[in-house]
Formats: C-alpha cells, structure tokens, sequence
C-alpha cells in the first residue's frame, strides 16, 4: 500500500467514517455505502488533500478504492508524489 | 356513531429528562428542572439539551455523520416506541405502517455550517448533503427506511403544535384505513446560535441566567419567558380493535382531536384564546365528551407571559376548575415541535400511573390562573379522562383527547 493508498484509506475512514474493515482495492465506492451525494463530497476533499483538480462527475460510486487511489496518482504524477 | 379509538401501544422518549420512557417519567414526577445556562451559545442562555446521546452508537458512525440531531433523536426514539409496542420491523407489514412526525426547524446545524461554508467564498465547498441534512421531511424519511415502513409517511409543520398535530393526523391515516400502524410524534434540536438569537429578539425566552433552574416557570406569577429544549417523542398507534383482536398491550387510547387556527397574528396569541378554545372544543366533541369530564391536562405552559394566561382562561371557561393541570415544561423546557409529542407521552403516562407530575418551578400561581395546577410535588388521583393542549406560531393550535386503556 503506497502513501496515496494509505491517505485515501484514512480519508475514508476519518472523515467519512466508512468501516475501516471494508475498505479494499477492490471493493467499489457503491458497496461501501457511498452513495452520489458522498461522491461529491469526496471528491472535494481529494482536491484539497492532494492537490488535484477533480472536476464534478470525474468520481463515481461506481469506482473501486483502487481506482480512485490511480486516478490521484494519475493526476499528481506518480504514487505518493504529492504526500 | 360511537367515537374513533386509537390505541397507544407504544412509546418512546429521548429527552432532557431521560434517554428512555422509564427516566423521562421519574424526572418529570420529580419536577426538578433539565434547565441549565447553556455553554455552546454566544450569548448567556438558559437551554434544556439532552445529555449523553451517542448516536455514532445509535446509528453508526457512517449514518450518523450524514444525519442531523433531530433525525437522530427521533430514530431512536421510534425504535423505543416500536419495541414497547411489541413490534418486530422484520416481520411486519411495512406497506400498511406510517409516520406522522412533526418538526419545525430542521437540521440548522447544518444550514449555519454551510452558510458560513458559502461566505468562505466557494460555492462548492457547499456539502452536497445539505438538503437532505435540514429539510425537515427528511426525518419521516430517515425514520422510516430505519423501521421498513413503506405507508405513507410525512412531517407536520404547525410550529410548537407539530406533535400534537402529527397524533391528530396519525389517528386519520387509521380512521381512513390508509394505515394499519401509525408511527407517530415529533422532534426537534435546533439549539444554535442563529435559532436562540432570533428566540431572544422576539423576546420570548427567560432571561432568569442567574438560576437557570428556575428560568421555565409556567403559570407563575414570576415567569419571564420560554426556556428552549430539545428531543423527541415516539407514540405507536393503531385501531383500537386491532391492538385488541392482537393482545397488545394497551397504554392508553386517543379518543378526539381538534385543531384551529387563531388567523389573528403569526407569532402573538389571539388575546382571548379563540383558536385553543375551538380546538379544544373541537376534540372533546370528537371524543363525545364534555368539558367537566376531564380529569387532568397536560398544558402548553409555556411559562411566557402571554400564553399561561390566555390558555389558562380558555382552559378554565371549557373545563371548569374540576382538572388537575399541570406543564411538564417547568420540567423539559419547550422542546418547540417535538412538544406536544413529548406532553401527549407524560399524558398518557398519568393516565396510566394515577399521578399528576407537579409544573416545575410554580411558587405562586398567577391569580389570573383560575385553575387547580399542580405543583410542589406529584398528585395522585384517577386520571380516566385527559387532555393536551398544543399553541404554536402562525396561530396553530391542537387538541388531544386521551382516555383509560
């Protein structure tokens, strides 16, 4: 588990109070609960912890943990770069 | 056509007075006052809150980070209202089962968090979880995906009369057959900075800081103004013949409700009381009664110098002076919509018990109160016939009439 993986997991855990236990790469946003009203609100929060632009509707709830986690990364040039 | 019965089969409280139907009882008999000087608000005030609610316990952490205090307080205490009914929500029929709850104010917690979120300059920084955070309907929403009832469900909005409302209109849903089992009462927990400052500008609440124990004292001579609350109260209710036929059992029965509007003012009383009279008046002839036949009231008593008074006339003009009245707000404070659902719990529970909770803080009864109010200590007497009482701004006004399982 790189540190995007790690944030992304206490992101979830923390501030959105998902179960911790849940929480994989695999799993989807959806199958943790959370729904297009807390997409939303994740999605800000990623902005402003990794400092990435993360425009409406690039995150779905249909995604997986780990896609988000490559999405970041993605966005911030490589794993645990901006962290 | 004899009159419409409905069974209380169950109730649940989370209050100031107690996390449960058993404390919320012992506090009121006791008449000690919830009230204390609240420390949460900028401006010295005097506030009734409930104590040690966990609702990360209650509903999870992840629910509970979504929803606000009035939904909170009021999930659990349907759960308690459902449980004591004897219902298990797996097994019933969630298509025949309602919810009737009433509030006013919403999640305004959550409305002051976002505002001052907007103020910051980014619209986005706006939680998309704002509407269903505050709007006040979300809590018959909540309430009923937590228990699977699938009839019809909504919010009362008559302001300090929503509770006693939402059991008027609970006793339709069954009268009309729309609904088997009615979930019914009312919540509130808007004890922000914005919703006190505005209570104070409108100069309704105590200013008594210095005894805040003593700041709710209704139908005193002394009383200077509300003291605002917080909590919710839970009734199951179902056809009387139902909760029979089942061997439920029976706390106590609504037998008449009434409701009228004083079209005067939409925050002071209409002088004379017209609007509580016909309501009042209302739901005794629904129950096929009259005014002497009752035993005891549960008041508004709101202990603000207008409403004792003008209550406290209409009171004695329908009733006589054979009732023992009491306002188990001395005790609450003004839990504002979740009121007449926590007062029509405390009624039925002295019809149960035999016993008169004591009006909290009443040291001398105002002579223009011209009635038997109990204070000092409970009374016990045979309570066969009762009646709550419900005014709220905008001129609404409610009537309930509770009678002997």
């Amino acid at each position: 588990m790189n540190a995007i993986d790690q944030r992304l997991a206490e992101i979830l855990t923390d501030q959105l109070k998902v179960d911790r236990a849940a929480i994989d790469t695999d799993v989807t946003l959806d199958s943790l609960d959370i729904d297009s009203l807390v997409v939303v609100e994740l999605a800000l929060i990623l902005e402003k912890e990794f400092a990435v632009p993360i425009p409406d509707g690039e995150l779905t709830k249909e995604m997986t943990v780990g896609d988000v986690a490559h999405l970041i990364e993605d966005k911030s040039g490589g794993p645990g770069a901006t962290v | 056509m004899p009159p419409f019965e409905v069974a209380v089969t169950g109730l649940g409280l989370v209050t100031p007075a107690g996390a449960d139907v058993a404390e919320n009882w012992d506090r009121v008999r006791s008449g000690r006052s919830c009230a204390s000087l609240d420390e949460t608000l900028p401006d010295p005030t005097v506030t009734c809150r409930v104590r040690g609610f966990d609702a990360d316990a209650a509903l999870g952490p992840f629910a509970a980070r979504q929803t606000e205090r009035f939904v909170q307080l009021a999930v659990v205490a349907a759960r308690q209202a459902v449980a004591d009914a004897g219902w298990d929500t797996g097994a019933w029929d969630g298509a025949r089962v309602g919810i009737v709850l009433g509030n006013s104010l919403g999640g305004m917690q959550s409305v002051e968090r976002q505002h001052a979120n907007l103020l910051g300059g980014d619209p986005r920084a706006v939680s998309p979880l704002l509407l269903p955070m505050f709007m006040v309907n979300m809590v018959s929403g909540y309430v009923a995906i937590d228990l699977d009832a699938r009839g019809p469900s909504q919010v009362t909005a008559t302001a300090c009369a929503s509770g006693t409302t939402a059991v008027g209109t609970a006793r339709e849903l069954l009268r009309s057959r729309a609904c088997d089992i009615v979930v019914a009462g009312g919540t509130e927990s808007a004890l922000t900075p914005l919703v006190l400052a505005a209570f104070r500008r409108m100069g309704v609440l105590s200013r008594r800081c210095d005894e805040p124990a003593t700041a709710c004292r209704p139908f005193d001579v002394d009383r200077d103004g509300l003291v605002a609350a917080e909590g919710a109260g839970v009734l199951v209710l179902e056809r009387l013949a139902d909760a029979r036929a089942r061997n439920a059992h029976v706390r106590a029965v609504v037998r008449g409700y009434g409701a009228a509007t004083d079209a005067y003012h939409v925050a002071a009383p209409e002088p004379n009381g017209r609007g509580i009279e016909l309501a009042l008046r209302a739901a005794l002839k629904d129950a096929q009664l009259t005014g002497s036949d009752v035993d005891h009231v549960n008041a508004h008593g709101t202990s603000t110098l207008q409403n004792d008074v003008i209550e406290a006339r209409v009171l004695r003009r329908v009733l006589g002076g054979r009732s023992l009245v009491t306002s188990t707000k001395g005790v609450t404070g003004h839990a504002l919509a979740a009121a007449g659902a926590l007062e029509a719990a405390y009624t039925v529970l002295a019809i149960e018990h035999g016993v008169v909770p004591p009006t909290a803080n009443l040291m001398t009864v105002d002579p223009a109160v011209e009635l038997d109010v109990v204070r000092a200590a409970e009374r016990k007497a045979p309570v066969e016939v009762a009646v709550s009482t419900s005014l709220g701004f905008g001129g609404h006004n409610a009537a309930l009439v509770f009678t002997a399982a």
